[in-house]
Formats: structure tokens, sequence, C-alpha cells
């Protein structure tokens, strides 16, 4: 399965690239705003998205509609310091698979991947 | 608008350092309360590196969270398990920090606690202005590992 990493810190993206690297998952692209997320999107349709929402040039919550647009059965797991309810409520009804608020260690992200990969 | 202040952005910080299980090695201090927002009253608690981000929508102001380089440092290789960081990942990771407890104060302020992108000012010499502080300010100093950062923060309804 295809993986790609959005979030305007590299250190996160980073993070995520090191948490996710036992999951055998292709990393397609690591990217910092949501205007390049979906040009890469579009170019690789990837499977899963770890998609941050405060970015420049676009926020993740719309590149998250454009994406779905694009791939409606694509994982987009939302992560994001705007950990409250109605930012997190609106990412999964906009069509995220999960939310995980920002502090997040490697635990958290496992928790998240392991029961997305099982429900594929 | 104290009262808030004092408790969201301590639990912020614990909920930080309590995800790397850092708790131990962190220590709030009382909040200092500022008066003015004149570069020369606030330039003793610049440290090695400033993140700020502006605060908008029902709220008007600002938070900023200034580092020694070593606490950066070592929250990378907390988080990376990676030493001697290149610049360009300590101003990542300080504009990453003051995004995430800022943000997190949404959880008791509300989504419209508007956040803007962070900016990030290197070096402990430099005079910083702070326009979008506006007095009172209270700063929380803060010491992780013995190095040592502090929260500055100011902002008031925007109604």
């Amino acid at each position: 399965m295809k993986l790609m990493i959005v979030d305007d810190s590299v250190i996160i993206r980073k993070a995520i690239q090191k948490y996710s690297a036992k999951y055998n998952l292709e990393l397609v692209g690591m990217v910092g705003d949501g205007k390049s997320a979906l040009e890469l999107f579009e170019k690789t349709l990837p499977d899963i998205v770890t998609l941050d929402i405060t970015m420049p040039e676009m926020d993740g919550l719309t590149a998250l509609d454009k994406m779905l647009e694009i791939k409606s059965d694509a994982i987009i797991i939302v992560i994001s310091a705007q950990s409250d309810k109605s930012t997190a409520l609106s990412a999964l009804e906009k069509g995220a698979t999960d939310f995980i608020g920002k502090p997040f260690n490697e635990e958290k992200l496992d928790k998240v991947l392991q029961k997305v990969l099982e429900d594929v | 608008m104290r009262e808030i202040n004092l408790d969201l952005f301590t639990k912020s910080v614990e909920k930080y350092f309590a995800e790397f299980n850092e708790l131990d090695s962190l220590i709030i201090k009382n909040y200092v309360v500022v008066l003015s927002n004149d570069s020369k009253y606030l330039a003793k608690y610049v440290l090695d590196y400033t993140a700020a981000v502006s605060i908008g929508g029902d709220f008007i102001g600002a938070v900023y969270v200034t580092f020694d380089k070593q606490v950066l440092s070592n929250l990378i290789n907390v988080i990376l398990g990676s030493d001697n960081p290149e610049h360009e990942e300590l101003v990542d990771m300080a504009g990453e920090i003051v995004n995430t407890l800022s943000g997190n104060a949404r959880e008791f302020l509300g989504a419209k606690f508007n956040i803007s992108i962070p900016f990030v000012i290197s070096g402990n010499n430099v005079n910083i202005e702070f326009p979008r502080l506006k007095s009172p300010i209270y700063i929380l100093p803060c010491s992780w590992h013995d190095n040592n950062f502090s929260v500055c923060v100011s902002f008031k309804n925007s109604h």
C-alpha cells in the first residue's frame, strides 16, 4: 500500500516516516503544504495519507475534500494540533478515517495504523 | 482571562512532555506578569529560538514560546533519535511546539481561537518586537533537564 505524509513540520514528517516504517508501506512522498499535497496525491494516488490541518497554501481540511473527490476510498488520517472536538468532528464528517491530536507518540500512531490496516 | 491562561497553557505544556514520558524532568514555575510590551522589559526572557503565532477569530493576541537551543535539540532526539540537529530542524521544532501548545488551547477556548502559521526568530541578542503582545503579558517559565523555555501569552476577546 502507498503512503503519503503531509505536514508543514519536517520533524513531524520524519517522525511519521520513522514510526510507520515497520508497516512495509511504500512511501510515495512527504510534502509540507496543502497545494503540493494535492498535486502529489493526483500523481501518485496513495492508499493512506497522514494529513496536517494548519499548513500554508491550502489547509488540510480543504485538501481532504479534494483528495476524496479524486479517490473516495483513500484512507486519510488527520494529525493536527487543533485537537478540539469540533475540528476532529469536522475532519471525520468530511470523510477522514481517523483523527490524531498533537502531540503524538509512536504508540498513538501505531494504534491507528494497525486499525486501518486491519480494516482494509 | 488570567485564570484561563494560567491553567490551560500549564496543562498544554504538561501534556506535551507527558506524551514523550518526560514529565518527571519538567519544571513549571509560577507565572510572571509583565505590564509592558516594550522589548526592553521582555528581552531578558528571550532565549536562543523564539517561535510565535498570532491569535485571531474570537480572540486577538499572540503566543510566543522561547527556548534554549538544548531544549529543542533534546526534543528532536526524543522524537527522532537523532543527535546534532541542523539549524533548520531547530527552527522547525520551535514552530511545531508553539503550534501544538496554541492548537491544544482550542480544547478550552473553542474552535474560534484561530492560530496563524508559526514564525520563528533565532538569536537571543536580537531586539524582538512584540507588536501582538499587549499588556498584561503572562510568562510561564519552564525548564526541562535543566534547560529553559518560557511560554508568553497575551490575548483578549476580540468583541
